[in-house]
């Protein structure tokens, strides 16, 4: 048989997990090589493109707006009647919710669908029609067209069927909840439960206090 | 190649009957010369992966199968005790262990949760960075017996600040154990790293409070179980990165003791005979550690299938009976299991029969012999496969024919050959001695009597896709609210209904076994004539299931089990209340 061979293996792996002290627990943890990483993860896979927000200012996607951040990121456009208002507004709920770390650490994107359309003064007014401030942390954003539809494959924002792909009217309601530091990734829908959410969006961060979800 | 009578996805799910004069389907429904027509064989044999990737190469049947320990019981209890009133701890607490006086632990085990370097297969240059129940992918098999009851301290050692794939907080399902709420791994209940969680499984079966004497209905008893992280909102994460092992539960029929002489045993093969196979799918990046892409929601698929936790390993065996205990542990990919003499060639007919004796774990009536097995995420299907009549030195081969190309679900073709996942090597000039059998009448099941139908509440349930994420009728998971709260001691009828015309979803509904009443209107094939609680539900399915709830109170859930459309929000809450 072949459990001899498999006991083995296993007292050979104990000993080199104890040996490398990977098995630390608590807030110890070892930092991987770069390479024993799983690729594939948010910083590797998310364009570097410029975006502009509704205030007229220029980022990189990645190096401005994502590294070291707590990030939430949906898609949307200032005249779309479907979802978005109601993702809007629920969005508003869960800054309201997060409270003052947004805009120190944590950071609200929506990226709009129909950049030729929403200029940075259009976005400014959807901005503004729902009482979201300059420099609170939430940015509405966008990108020339093919860079869009980059960070939209990327970020998982595609839908897997073409037909209701290529139709903006059926576009995703999802909300993509990531924190570079950890390179920790979720998605939600955004039409959840605010609290929920919020909640969701905090455990990003390994060390802040959990709440329960029910 | 159309069969008078039966959809393609029926042949598809449906295990082909070679005896019993059922049906016999075989060399004709997958006749290759066949496969212009829609619905038929297609040729390949490769798995085809969700992102595009392709793993390094590795060199077939070099590595032996791993067998999981059986996990030791502490000799001297959990330290710090246990508490049946539990403290406020971590970040939850305090609560109660109900029951726990009239199901005291007559066993005790710790499994920590750590970080741990595991190889799939030689050839990959590096080990993949696993989350591990005590070190090892998948972790340790609990053996454990009715009228014994446990616990398990499930104590989170992974790292804090964890990197990457995977939260380093646990929530541990054992999937689907008649437990109480506050020890099912319900999904809000997790533990964060340097803390631990402890679970009671009393080892009590459905029905006790009708029939305490005989701890419940031995028609109920549970066999094959697994456990997993059910992390909310990173189930997926955390199963692929290796949070799954196995539990097999034993009682008076199936006592794992095949020269058991007592009059109730069924002496099915036991011991080293009696093996659990996990299956996942990862994909390896170019240094053989693993790839997820968390951006992907409509599932994950790897090219490479992985044996409780190897690539295409092999199993020496002896010319005797086998039971297999078969487990989809996802994420993603459904499987059709078939058995090949020699390795699998298109167009030629080395398919063997096997007997299936357990769906998700649970007996069956008699035992059926099928050619293949179809499983869906969690799903567990036990087969006997009885080497006896082949010859010392013959290859025998497990192989995946369920094409599936997307986390949408497998496409109902099937591959012509298929996928060769494991090898069994057959030793012995002579055959060997088997006391095992395989009883015609195995285990009766408890079927609904007129009144419980008639008495049974009724509810239904859409499962459906909007807007990019997953809705049950058209709500996200919200796990504060029961979306149904069943009593205790009632019957009900949920009728499971796909609202989408090209997903498949496997229905997983926590605690209390279903039997299908009827599939699109039918009654149910005879492979799923038995409790299950894993319900395979294709494109436009509705199937309606039958449900006792007793014994215990307090909150569960029923969700889908392509764990990435679970997490992205195919969830729902349910209670059983006084």
């Amino acid at each position: 048989m072949d459990r001899r061979n498999f006991f083995t293996r296993m007292a050979g792996l104990a000993a080199t997990s104890a040996g490398a002290a990977l098995i630390t627990g608590g807030t110890g943890g070892i930092a991987l090589a770069d390479n024993a990483r799983p690729v594939g993860m948010g910083r590797k896979n998310i364009p570097n493109v410029p975006v502009m927000s509704q205030e007229g200012k220029t980022y990189k996607f990645f190096d401005d707006l994502v590294k070291g951040k707590t990030v939430l990121i949906n898609f949307f456009y200032a005249e779309c009647t479907g979802i978005c208002p109601r993702m809007t507004s629920n969005l508003l709920k869960i800054q309201k919710g997060l409270g003052d770390c947004v805009g120190r650490d944590t950071f609200i994107y929506s990226i709009s669908l129909k950049p030729e359309q929403d200029t940075p003064a259009k976005l400014a007014h959807y901005a503004g029609m729902h009482g979201i401030k300059p420099g609170s942390g939430w940015l509405f954003l966008r990108a020339q067209h093919k860079n869009m539809e980059l960070l939209r494959e990327r970020l998982g924002f595609k839908d897997s069927e073409p037909a209701v792909d290529a139709d903006v009217n059926q576009h995703t309601g999802i909300l993509r909840i990531g924190n570079d530091v950890y390179d920790r990734w979720a998605a939600y829908p955004l039409l959840g439960k605010a609290e929920t959410i919020v909640e969701v969006v905090r455990q990003m961060d390994p060390n802040a206090p959990r709440h329960s979800l029910y | 190649m159309k069969v008078t009578g039966f959809s393609r996805r029926e042949l598809f799910r449906m295990s082909l009957m070679t005896a019993g004069g059922a049906l016999a389907l075989k060399g004709q429904s997958f006749n290759p010369a066949s496969s212009s027509n829609p619905g038929g064989v297609v040729f390949g044999n490769t798995l085809t992966s969700s992102s595009g990737l392709m793993s390094p190469p590795m060199t077939p049947w070099v590595d032996p199968l791993p067998i999981p320990q059986v996990l030791q019981p502490l000799a001297g209890g959990l330290s710090p005790a246990f508490t049946p009133i539990e403290p406020a701890r971590d970040w939850w607490g305090p609560y109660v262990h109900q029951r726990y006086s009239e199901f005291p632990a007559k066993k005790w085990y710790q499994i920590d949760v750590k970080e741990v370097p595991w190889y799939f297969h030689r050839d990959l240059s590096t080990p993949a960075t696993m989350f591990s129940y005590s070190g090892t992918v998948p972790g340790p098999m609990i053996q454990a017996r009715y009228g014994e009851p446990l616990v398990v301290r499930f104590n989170n050692m992974l790292p804090r600040n964890h990197i990457g794939v995977g939260v380093p907080e646990t929530a541990t399902h054992l999937h689907n154990m008649h437990t109480p709420a506050e020890s099912d791994g319900f999904p809000g209940d997790f533990v964060t790293s340097g803390n631990y969680r402890d679970q009671h499984y009393p080892m009590i079966r459905a029905g006790y409070n009708n029939s305490p004497a005989t701890n419940g209905d031995y028609r109920e008893s549970l066999g094959t179980l697994w456990y997993h992280d059910h992390r909310f909102n990173f189930t997926s994460q955390n199963v692929y990165k290796g949070l799954f092992g196995y539990f097999n539960a034993f009682d008076e029929l199936d006592t794992g003791n095949e020269n058991d002489r007592s009059s109730s045993a069924l002496r099915l093969p036991s011991g080293q005979f009696d093996i659990m196979l996990g299956f996942q799918d990862p994909q390896f990046d170019n240094y053989g550690n693993i790839f997820f892409n968390p951006f992907d929601l409509d599932g994950h698929l790897g090219d490479r299938v992985a044996v409780n936790g190897k690539i295409m390993p092999y199993l020496d065996v002896q010319r005797r009976k086998y039971r297999f205990r078969l487990l989809d542990g996802g994420p993603s990919r459904w499987y059709q299991f078939w058995v090949s003499k020699g390795l699998p060639k298109a167009g030629v007919n080395s398919w063997q029969t096997m007997t299936l004796i357990a769906n998700d774990g649970n007996l069956l009536e008699g035992p059926l012999p099928v050619e293949n097995v179809m499983l869906g995420v969690a799903n567990r299907m036990d087969v006997v496969i009885d080497f006896s009549n082949y010859n010392d030195g013959d290859e025998i081969y497990l192989v995946n024919r369920a094409e599936q190309v997307s986390g949408r679900g497998p496409t109902y073709n099937v591959m012509d050959p298929g996928v060769p996942v494991l090898k069994f090597k057959v030793h012995g000039v002579v055959k060997a001695s088997d006391p095992s059998v395989v009883p015609a009448f195995m285990r009766p099941l408890p079927r609904p009597s007129a009144a419980e139908l008639a008495n049974a509440v009724k509810r239904s349930w859409v499962f459906n896709r909007a807007s990019g994420g997953w809705t049950v009728n058209g709500k996200l998971a919200d796990i504060s609210v029961a979306s149904a709260s069943p009593k205790q001691g009632s019957t009900e009828i949920w009728t499971i209904q796909n609202g989408g015309g090209s997903w498949s979803h496997p229905i997983h509904i926590h605690f209390e076994e279903f039997q299908i009443l009827d599939r699109n209107g039918v009654p149910p094939k005879p492979y799923e004539v038995c409790r299950k609680d894993v319900l395979q539900l294709g494109p436009s399915e509705t199937v309606r299931v039958f449900f006792r709830f007793r014994d215990l109170l307090g909150h569960y859930v029923m969700h889908c089990h392509n764990v990435v459309h679970e997490d992205h929000a195919m969830m729902v809450r349910w209670d059983i209340v006084p």
